[in-house]
């Protein structure tokens, strides 16, 4: 392990590694900084840039995008009360009001300081853990294959933002567009109406109508609205050490609460945040500050949104099953690269999780030094009006989807996302199970059939299995639980309306 | 579906709205048929070769089965909700912004995907850039003129020299 965490380090003697390093951190902090864009969109849009680049460029660069578009999202959210991403919202609880006394400069210190701590302890989490996690997944058979993938969807649609029955729908027609394509076991085309399906539909055109083309049509609508301009910046570097001191205890279990919120799949950076801010509340010596610009929240939160990053590499990397949205889409990346992420990918690529390790730790000084170098300049992308912003992120996608193979099929398919995302979108279906869908369909069906094969057809084999009769029933109970708790509410509301009717 | 024109702080907001409810039956019957149809191919799919395989079919055929199972409570909750309206029953709305800006961004958009070939991808990225700009309610003329010519130059710059993209 020390031998292959080294060779990731020495990746970055190469300096291409540095650009990508440096290129995925700026873009980051713009896309974070531009309220409306989120990582999983800037994960989307870099990834046509990484065609034909050495993959370990590749991925330092988008992982280091995602780290720092979780970081961007609080400095509009500490600035205007506008979080740039959602899980920089329990950010701007006590950002902004910090903001409003005077105290910009200390809470974007805070929050970069935070986040790039964050990101430097659940790396090590992260090396901790995923290796031993991928070890023991070189056991897993069929079935405990098949089961992991049910428990990753499952949880990602139960915990995806709205209903949960359309959580589930969208988690399942992403598989039926997942099994178009010609079948890899039989050869025999599905559903393929056109030779261009013949290899099923593209992962990234895919990904890029779903979240840009449908977000750049959500601009549209809100292009013309007004667009508050960010406030003075003061006191940026004059945030003396013992604050930190004082936040120690906040970061260490923010930290922990991040990584391991991370970890679930579908639980991801916004719900870690929002815990770790509401587990510092509970903690604190002065919870009733809270809300009014405490930088107790502040730090909570930005800690836990960054190692929630770590957290949700930790299953892509060591089981290749998709811890968030962005994630998924790092899967997409990797697999244009040819690599496939599981826990073979240690043995039969070690410089992908290891660079991956390694450029978490570098990029937390090149992170927290061009955040607080950066941040004036930063705050400004939040300015830019959203036209120009819609405009060139449908250009973008147009060159995006055409590069990945040099044919116009992409862009089709891209456009008719776009479409059918805006749509989704607007009836409040989430996107994300849609995306872990498409990623993990080949894991599912390939595994499915495996164990059926075994079981000469039996569906008994997947619970006889503990590790995979584990698996399931907490998939069940993903489901089960917040259908429970919905049930329940409505029989409360029942009885109590006759009550409140009487009242009346 | 209800349209009005609501005071904003630029002038004046055209907006649509419809209830969530008539939307996800629309989307619930959109699904049920689409769901009909790919069940319906998924059993003309071949059968498996061997005893013990499952072939191509089976897979789908339970993901069919499984998209009618949830768009139909769907469907019918959108239909319970849609009759209960009337005695009270909450039922949230769906507003869409600018709808005539979207929808003529819809158009450009499908319009620019289908002319890219004929175009080519700078000619494109210029027209997609401006019309966009255009429609989301941008009227500097000298941001008109110049972000679109620097994008197609960031493209160019991007794909067309570092990864050496064929562009048509």
């Amino acid at each position: 392990m020390i031998e292959h965490l080294l060779a990731g380090f020495a990746n970055f003697a190469d300096p291409a590694v540095w650009i990508g390093l440096l290129t995925g951190t700026v873009i980051g902090y713009i896309i974070g900084a531009i309220p409306g864009l989120g990582p999983s969109l800037g994960v989307a849009l870099l990834i046509p840039f990484t065609y034909g680049v050495n993959p370990v460029v590749a991925i330092v660069a988008l992982v280091a995008l995602y780290a720092a578009a979780e970081y961007g999202g609080a400095i509009t959210a500490i600035l205007i009360n506008s979080p740039g991403t959602s899980a920089a919202i329990a950010t701007a609880w006590d950002g902004y009001p910090m903001t409003r006394r005077g105290e910009a400069g200390a809470a974007l210190n805070i929050s970069i300081v935070t986040s790039g701590i964050g990101a430097f302890l659940s790396a090590i989490l992260l090396a901790l853990t995923a290796i031993p996690l991928s070890e023991f997944a070189l056991t897993f058979g069929p079935t405990e294959y098949f089961s992991l993938a049910v428990l990753g969807l499952s949880l990602v649609s139960s915990l995806s933002q709205g209903s949960a029955l359309k959580g589930a729908l969208s988690m399942m027609i992403g598989l039926a567009i997942a099994t178009v394509g010609l079948d890899t076991q039989t050869g025999v085309p599905r559903f393929a109406y056109i030779p261009e399906l013949f290899e099923g539909l593209p992962l990234v055109p895919v990904m890029l109508g779903l979240y840009a083309i449908s977000e750049v049509f959500h601009m549209i609508e809100e292009a013309k609205g007004e667009q508050p301009k960010t406030a003075a910046i003061k006191g940026l570097l004059a945030v003396p050490l013992s604050t930190y001191r004082s936040l120690k205890g906040v970061i260490l279990q923010s930290t922990v609460i991040g990584y391991v919120i991370g970890v679930i799949p579908g639980a991801g950076a916004t719900i870690a945040s929002f815990v770790a801010y509401g587990f510092a509340k509970r903690t604190s010596k002065s919870p009733e500050t809270f809300g009014h610009g405490n930088p107790e929240g502040v730090a909570a939160s930005e800690t836990a949104n960054n190692a929630a990053v770590s957290g949700a590499l930790a299953p892509l990397l060591a089981l290749g099953i998709p811890g968030s949205p962005t994630t998924a889409i790092l899967i997409g990346a990797l697999m244009i690269q040819g690599i496939q992420p599981g826990p073979l990918l240690f043995t039969k690529h070690p410089e992908i999780p290891y660079s991956i390790i390694a450029s978490l730790w570098i990029g937390v000084p090149v992170m927290v030094f061009l955040g607080l170098a950066g941040a004036r300049l930063w705050a400004q992308f939040a300015n830019v009006p959203k036209p120009i912003i819609a405009g060139t992120v449908l250009a973008v996608c147009f060159v995006g989807a055409y590069s990945s193979t040099n044919s116009m099929f992409p862009v089709y398919v891209m456009t008719v996302f776009g479409l059918i995302g805006y749509v989704l979108r607007k009836a409040e279906f989430p996107l994300a199970p849609i995306v872990l869908a498409l990623v993990l369909a080949d894991l599912l069906e390939a595994n499915f059939r495996r164990a059926m094969v075994i079981s000469k057809g039996s569906v008994d084999i997947f619970f006889q299995h503990p590790i995979s009769l584990v698996l399931l029933a907490i998939a069940i109970l993903s489901f089960a639980l917040p259908a429970l708790g919905t049930l329940g509410a409505l029989v409360g509301r029942r009885q109590a309306e006759p009550a409140d009717l009487g009242s009346k | 579906m209800e349209r009005r024109t609501a005071g904003a702080a630029d002038g004046k907001t055209d907006k649509i709205a419809c209830r969530l409810s008539s939307l996800d039956l629309a989307l619930g019957l959109v699904v049920l048929a689409a769901a009909g149809f790919y069940l319906w191919e998924a059993f003309k799919l071949p059968p498996p070769l061997s005893a013990s395989d499952i072939g191509a079919g089976r897979f789908p055929s339970i993901v069919g089965i499984a998209v009618l199972l949830l768009a139909a409570p769907l469907t019918l909750h959108a239909v319970i909700t849609r009759s209960r309206r009337a005695a009270g029953a909450s039922d949230r709305r769906v507003t869409v912004n600018r709808p005539v800006a979207v929808a003529l961004a819809m158009v450009m958009t499908v319009l620019l995907a289908v002319s890219f070939p004929m175009l080519g991808a700078y000619a494109t990225s210029i027209l997609i850039v401006g019309s966009l700009m255009l429609i989301s309610g941008e009227r500097r003329w000298w941001l008109l003129l110049t972000i679109p010519v620097l994008s197609a130059v960031l493209i160019y710059l991007c794909f067309g020299l570092l990864l050496n993209v064929q562009f048509p």
